[in-house]
């Protein structure tokens, strides 16, 4: 070895190498700079370069930077942390609970709390462990990566909660799974990947977005190609649908594809909110869809697989979409716009009503979402509970804000760590009174301890 | 020099290079990797990485890279070039003029030559000398490229005939300017470029796309932010002017163009204004029609109240040209090109897609006659109809332009091919009514410097 190490080389040849391996350089990165253009499909040969060009990215994530789950924003709560409430002081009379999901920075894991929002206090603890509950779970994809499908950072995004007190849960582009009272799997639906918001019809069947893979050969190798899924309470899945083909169907093609350039997700489901009841504008079992990347809310009727109604803006890159009375819905308006420099967000996040009746648009919370600065640049969502209260989640950011019903800040909760980091939130939800007394009363019964 | 050639390095000085090397190669990749998924690259790390990553392809184009105004899907065409009229068709008979606009491969440089569609011959020729009518304009942009403002590149883009013979032309991105017969400029309007189409309204004044650069607002140091500009025919004066991207945020529309999915920075792509001649039903007199290709939509905008008065987004996908047909109906070159993840494709053929304000509906009159004649150009490309009534299709990518009857049956076809064998760009021309084309005739056969 110290014989080969010590042999002498000349010059010449060293200089020649170093020539040809500045050329190969260039051409390594030339082989990186095509393998980024997003229109092509990905060889093998593409996969590899970029794995090689990442190394640094991942190592410097390795070293505990860019921890994914960091709230951003975060700057703005200096100071405070957990609940703190407003002058009414504690407790929030006449209404439910609060399903709060979150990234616990003191357990490395997402956690689901149920409180108790008479006097906050916390009722349940579920701490599923996706080590476990997606053994066996079909990993194909061309498109996900599979990177939070452990433990560490599998985030139970947009909890459900039925009153037998078992618990839909997923992350985003994972098998939905129901877990009984005690955490348990009871079925998984991996037929594809599902995302985003979970909710529940008049049925009882359960609405998730999800992703078609493989994809249309005809939308190109990456397309993200969203769909409205319906499943059974017990894990089969009752019907499928193609978005971008129920766009294209219904005339709506160019919003997808045009010559401006191609985007591999130019949907991006991310809410599908059933009608529960007829109204003068929709009938029960129409569906409305939020599709941040259109801009775009849509009431869409499965009985005849027909697009009934459709709004693109004033809402931008919204998320959530939900129904207040017979003819007003209103939107999770992240007011987020990419300008060539980065997405930003146009002021503040707003809940932007729009009312079928007087086709208008109002903003009745602007002034307070403003004086909160509530800010979270994806995801993001609100409720109204029993009690006109609004729960708002900023879910970037890692706070969630309740205010009364004249829209003054009753509570607010920052999830900051003992470390003094403030981590993201998991999509909560309120839960009413019944529904969360006869869960809790299940559990109870089944006598399962947090889990 | 020869000593230090053959001047001994251990092996274990090289190794260490050679560990250097690649270390430097991984970082030079991720630095590569970064700056190509921006999509503006604005600070010198990554623009030079963009540039070193860059040189194989620029090497390839700079060997084997094509001339730039060369048609592309000519392979269509077999070794026809020129005027071919087809057998069987009824002569023309007195049906004005075609001022057609084409990239003369054997003169190396475009040409506007005015035809009489009664006999297909050539009555004049101008020829824009582009490195004399754009001296002295600023050439300062974030957006502009500047590669074609020359005599060998440019293009007289949609030029419009005034009744004395003078041309309005421009290029895409270029100063608008009007020419005497001899192809000399009489003004010259650079404080915006102009783009795509030039129309007359009923003043007679002239309304041209144009670039408002660098852009106003915040939407990014490179957005292609279109503009609406009227000028005066006589001076070049302008008359009136708005941002459109500003327009619709005013009303509205600021998803349209500002999402999350990904920053575009020609969101619109505005690419025809046609004004309205006539009040009718539907619009009124002075109402502009605009074609935004990058919507995929055509849209009614009143700029007399600041209003948009209407707006489809499809059947039609990325179209060029809209024209009014009769006081309820509008027609659209609709280039049906989409891009799936594969880069562009036509879908079938391109089609003129008609619109019924009055019974709200679609059709494709023309639609067996453009797939048997497989009319196909990706950008670009228009129609016109004639005042008998006769169809002009302008495949301007692949140098084609074809007359059609009522019928859509092929009068004549021209195919803009050079000596050299291969077939030139068109131009975006026009057709010329009879007294119009006759009157600037009159006019040019007075001049002395016979033809541009």
């Amino acid at each position: 070895m110290e014989k080969l190490l010590f042999r002498k080389i000349e010059a010449w040849v060293v200089l020649l190498l170093a020539i040809l391996a500045a050329v190969a350089m260039v051409f390594f990165g030339w082989l990186v700079h095509l393998a980024t253009k997003e229109t092509r499909h990905r060889s093998t040969i593409d996969n590899l370069v970029l794995s090689i060009a990442k190394l640094p990215e991942d190592a410097a994530k390795m070293a505990g930077r860019n921890d994914p789950r960091l709230a951003e924003r975060a700057e703005r709560f200096a100071g405070r942390s957990g609940w703190t409430f407003a002058n009414a002081g504690k407790g929030l009379a006449g209404d439910g609970y609060l399903l709060l999901s979150r990234y616990s920075g003191d357990e490395d894991r997402h956690v689901v709390e149920m409180l108790d929002l008479r006097d906050f206090s916390i009722r349940h603890v579920w701490r599923p462990d996706a080590d476990i509950l997606l053994v066996g779970a079909r990993r194909e994809s061309k498109i996900s990566d599979f990177s939070r499908w452990n433990r560490r950072l599998f985030e139970v995004a947009h909890p459900l909660l039925l009153a037998d007190g078992s618990m839909i849960v997923k992350d985003q582009e994972t098998p939905v799974m129901r877990l009984d009272q005690c955490g348990k799997r009871l079925w998984m639906q991996d037929v594809d990947l599902f995302h985003h918001s979970t909710n529940i019809d008049a049925d009882g069947n359960i609405w998730v977005p999800s992703r078609i893979e493989p994809t249309d050969p005809r939308y190109g190798g990456k397309f993200d190609e969203q769909a409205v899924a319906e499943i059974s309470p017990d894990g089969k899945l009752l019907q499928e649908i193609s978005l971008p083909k129920l766009l294209e169907a219904s005339g709506y093609a160019e919003q997808m594809f045009s010559a401006g350039r191609y985007v591999n997700d130019p949907v991006h489901l991310n809410d599908i909110q059933p009608a529960l009841s007829s109204g003068p504008y929709w009938e029960k079992g129409d569906l409305f869809l939020s599709m941040r990347h259109l801009s775009m809310i849509a009431q869409y009727r499965p009985s005849t697989g027909k697009i009934i109604w459709a709004k693109q803006g004033p809402w931008l890159a919204q998320h959530d979409v939900d129904i207040i009375d017979d003819h007003t819905i209103a939107v999770f308006n992240n007011s987020a716009y990419d300008r060539g420099e980065g997405w930003f967000i146009e002021g503040n996040n707003d809940i932007t009503f729009y009312d079928f009746a007087s086709d208008t648009v109002s903003h009745p919370y602007q002034a307070v979402m403003k004086a909160l600065d509530i800010k979270t640049l994806t995801e993001g969502l609100f409720e109204i509970t029993e009690m006109g209260r609004t729960i708002i989640e900023e879910e970037n950011s890692g706070r969630l804000v309740i205010l009364d019903k004249d829209k003054s800040l009753t509570a607010e909760f920052i999830n900051r760590a003992a470390d003094g980091r403030v981590f993201t939130m998991g999509w909560s939800r309120y839960v009413p009174r019944a529904l969360g007394d006869a869960a809790l009363g299940a559990i109870s019964k089944a006598g399962c301890k947090d889990g | 020099m020869e000593k230090f050639l053959f001047s001994k390095i251990e092996t274990w000085v090289v190794l260490l290079l050679a560990l250097l090397g690649v270390i430097g190669a991984v970082l030079f990749a991720s630095l590569v990797l970064t700056a190509s998924k921006k999509e503006y690259v604005l600070n010198p790390v990554d623009a030079t990485a963009i540039q070193i990553a860059e040189v194989p392809k620029n090497a390839m184009r700079l060997a084997f890279g094509k001339n730039p105004k060369r048609a592309n899907r000519t392979e269509r065409f077999g070794d026809r070039g020129g005027w071919t009229p087809a057998k069987g068709a009824a002569p023309i008979v007195k049906d004005g003029y075609l001022l057609l606009s084409r990239y003369s491969g054997d003169e190396s440089r475009h040409l506007v030559e005015l035809i009489d569609l009664s006999d297909l011959s050539t009555k004049y020729t101008w020829r824009p000398d582009a490195d004399t009518l754009l001296q002295g304009v600023p050439r300062v942009s974030n957006i502009t490229k500047f590669d074609r403002w020359n005599t060998r590149l440019y293009e007289a883009t949609h030029p419009l005939l005034l009744p004395d013979g003078d041309l309005i032309i421009k290029d895409h991105q270029s100063p608008l300017i009007r020419t005497d017969a001899c192809s000399r400029m009489k003004w010259r309007y650079s404080d915006d470029l102009a783009h795509h189409s030039t129309n007359l309204d009923a003043e007679g004044n002239i309304w041209v796309p144009t670039l408002v650069d660098p852009p106003t607002g915040d939407k990014g140091p490179y957005f292609f932010e279109d503009g609406i500009a009227e000028l005066s025919p006589e001076d070049g004066k302008l008359l009136f002017s708005i941002s459109v991207p500003e327009m619709l945020v005013r009303h509205g529309y600021a998803s349209l163009m500002f999402t999350s999915g990904g920053y575009l920075n020609d969101p619109l792509h505005l690419n025809d204004i046609q004004p309205v001649l006539a009040d009718g039903p539907y619009w009124k007199k002075g109402d502009l029609l605009l074609s935004m290709r990058h919507k995929s939509m055509i849209l009614l905008y009143r700029p007399s109240t600041d209003e948009i008065i209407w707006q489809k987004q499809g059947p039609w996908l990325a179209q060029h040209d809209v024209d009014i047909i009769d006081d309820h109906t509008i027609a659209v070159f609709n280039n049906n090109a989409f891009d799936h993840g594969k880069g562009w494709y036509i879908d079938g053929t391109n089609d003129v897609t008609f619109y019924d304000f009055a019974s709200d509906s679609v059709s494709t009159p023309y639609k067996a006659a453009m797939a048997k004649l497989d009319v196909k150009t990706m950008t670009e490309g228009l129609f016109d109809f004639t005042d008998q009534g006769r169809l002009i299709v302008e495949e301007e990518n692949s140098g084609r332009l074809l007359i059609l009857d009522h019928a859509g049956n092929l009068v004549t076809e021209f195919i803009n091919r050079a000596a050299d064998g291969d077939i030139y760009e068109l131009g975006w021309s026009r057709y010329v009514p009879q007294a119009l084309g006759d009157a600037a005739l009159k006019t040019l056969s007075q001049q002395d410097c016979k033809g541009g």
